[in-house]
């Protein structure tokens, strides 16, 4: 006998079931978002030791904000909204802080130097996009999301969404071509 | 219409840029178990510091009871207040002014060119007012 089909995704399933008391079930959404997750924080944050953080702090929240997730709602922009509300105060806790160890110190390690070197420039290139922009771009690319999704994970609407998309794209185009 | 040419040369920079984006991480987290671990951890940690909140705003409340108090005592006074009929209320004070015909030429001062007759016409007619 198959399965019934789950609306929305196994994930709002999984995290209403955590909402219950279920940490099985968390433990299975821990092992489906974490990577994800900090890939989204990774190129936010050019920093791997941060990305783990907000990861950590991120589905903390998730676990405490269980019982308020909507199941009609996508789970993914779900997960990014409180992502990008943990990344702006992140953002706001470090521009309150010396600026000197935040790029260079963190610059993720790439094993050659021509990939270091194109490592570099894509990474300049991102960090010249304001968040919003950024943000919308990463999660249509890397994570996949649908517009709808980007739109409601940002709390913005559907067109607004891809102009942030379109206008990422705007900056980040004649960087990249300039120097490749 | 787009030049074809450009759209060729565009191309592969995008991509080659969101391929970039998809990879995965260049330096990988922790393993499953660590960060599960750690997460665990926080949320036990966390649990406490969350129920904080609700003890704490009890001040709070206090608080902002007595502000709507008071802010709802005050505006009734401001709006309902009359004067005192026995206070003694500040004089008038009439300050002089130039007469009227003086005014207009002060003002034509001001214009060049400002047609003599016309200015003589106007003066008439505000002494006759």
């Amino acid at each position: 006998m198959s399965e019934p089909i789950v609306f929305p995704d196994e994930s709002g399933r999984l995290l209403e079931r955590t909402a219950q008391g279920d940490k099985a079930a968390f433990d299975k959404l821990v092992a489906r978002w974490r990577l994800p997750l900090f890939r989204f924080f990774e190129k936010s944050l050019y920093s791997s030791a941060d990305a783990e953080e907000l990861c950590l702090q991120t589905l903390t929240k998730l676990y405490f904000k269980a019982a308020q997730y909507e199941a009609t709602r996508p789970f993914p922009a779900y997960l990014f909204r409180v992502a990008r509300n943990e990344l702006i105060s992140h953002y706001r806790h470090k521009q309150s802080l010396p600026k000197t160890s935040e790029y260079s110190d963190h610059r993720p390690a790439a094993p050659s130097s021509n990939l270091r070197e194109i490592n570099e420039l894509f990474t300049d290139a991102l960090r010249q996009v304001d968040e919003i922009n950024r943000t919308a771009l990463l999660l249509h690319v890397q994570q996949g999301l649908a517009y709808e999704e980007i739109a409601e994970a940002l709390e913005i609407s559907l067109s607004a969404a891809k102009a942030r998309i379109r206008r990422a794209r705007e900056i980040i185009k004649p960087l990249v071509k300039a120097n490749l | 219409m787009k030049d074809p040419k450009q759209n060729q040369r565009k191309a592969p920079a995008t991509e080659v840029f969101d391929q970039w984006l998809r990879e995965d991480a260049a330096n990988p987290p922790s393993d499953l178990q660590s960060f599960q671990e750690r997460l665990s951890a926080r949320i036990a940690g966390t649990a406490p510091q969350q129920r904080q909140p609700e003890r704490k705003p009890w001040g709070r409340r206090a608080l902002a009871v007595a502000a709507s108090l008071i802010f709802l005592a005050i505006i009734p006074m401001l709006f309902f207040a009359k004067p005192n009929p026995e206070e003694p209320q500040p004089p008038h004070v009439v300050e002089s002014s130039p007469p009227l015909n003086e005014e207009i030429y002060l003002i034509a001062d001001l214009f060049e060119g400002f047609d003599q007759a016309l200015l003589s016409d106007l003066t008439e007619l505000l002494e006759t007012l």
